[in-house]
């Protein structure tokens, strides 16, 4: 069962610098695209990965895709070996990338984000710029119509900016 | 801005948009959103996709 709130609520009360990305990203923008995960970019530190580890913990991570009862350890060093860490969890799935194609390290993944709020915790999700240039570089069939989209949402926010008009 | 965004330039992104199939209409909701809204509704989606993969699970033929 997936219930993004409570991935996402458990990640910003652990304080973990994560930036929301991916198809829940392109929801809060406003896209009608409908996903079934969770895709978080993070800061590839060791408090931050651990953070991450412990916050995720109670969802009883496993890796996506193999088999229920392989051994698997998630913790802070599963989390800094690899660029991206696609698991299941009690909660639904979750993909945690280190870089994002596009716009690379976090850092910059940062500087593309916007700001919320969800329950009183401050949610940094990527910004329709930044989900144009993750697109773009992505350059795969299924992107073109989330960059009709995208584009569309962004023209339609530089009309309604400077009128409230209707 | 409703008419603006509804019935958009020729050329224009949202132009492009419409012509590929998007639904103008949804945009403009989500274009008059607050982020907080938007996340709402994005929990909202999330709550419909559970519920209709609940439903795709139990799919047979009639």
């Amino acid at each position: 069962m997936l219930d993004f709130r409570d991935l996402l609520l458990a990640l910003l009360q652990a304080e973990a610098r994560i930036v929301v990305i991916g198809g829940v990203a392109l929801q809060m923008q406003g896209s009608a695209y409908m996903t079934a995960d969770l895709d978080i970019a993070y800061e590839r530190s060791r408090e931050n990965a651990m953070r991450i580890a412990i916050a995720l913990a109670p969802f009883a991570p496993r890796m996506r895709g193999f088999p229920v009862g392989l051994p698997f350890s998630f913790d802070a060093q599963a989390l800094l070996s690899t660029e991206i860490l696609t698991l299941s969890t009690t909660a639904g799935d979750i993909d945690l990338l280190g870089e994002v194609i596009g716009l690379g390290s976090f850092t910059n993944v940062l500087k593309a984000a916007d700001v919320a709020t969800l329950d009183g915790y401050t949610v940094r999700v990527l910004s329709i710029d930044g989900l144009i240039r993750t697109k773009r570089a992505a350059g795969r069939p299924k992107d073109v119509a989330g960059l009709h989209e995208l584009e569309a949402l962004r023209e339609a926010r530089t009309i309604a900016a400077p009128s409230t008009e209707d | 801005m409703r008419q603006r965004i509804l019935n958009p330039e020729p050329g224009s992104a949202l132009a492009r948009a419409r012509d590929y199939g998007i639904d103008l209409t949804l945009i403009l909701k989500a274009t008059m959103m607050t982020p907080e809204e938007r996340i709402e509704n994005v929990v909202r989606l999330q709550r419909l996709a559970r519920l209709t993969e609940e439903i795709r699970g139990t799919l047979r033929r009639a």
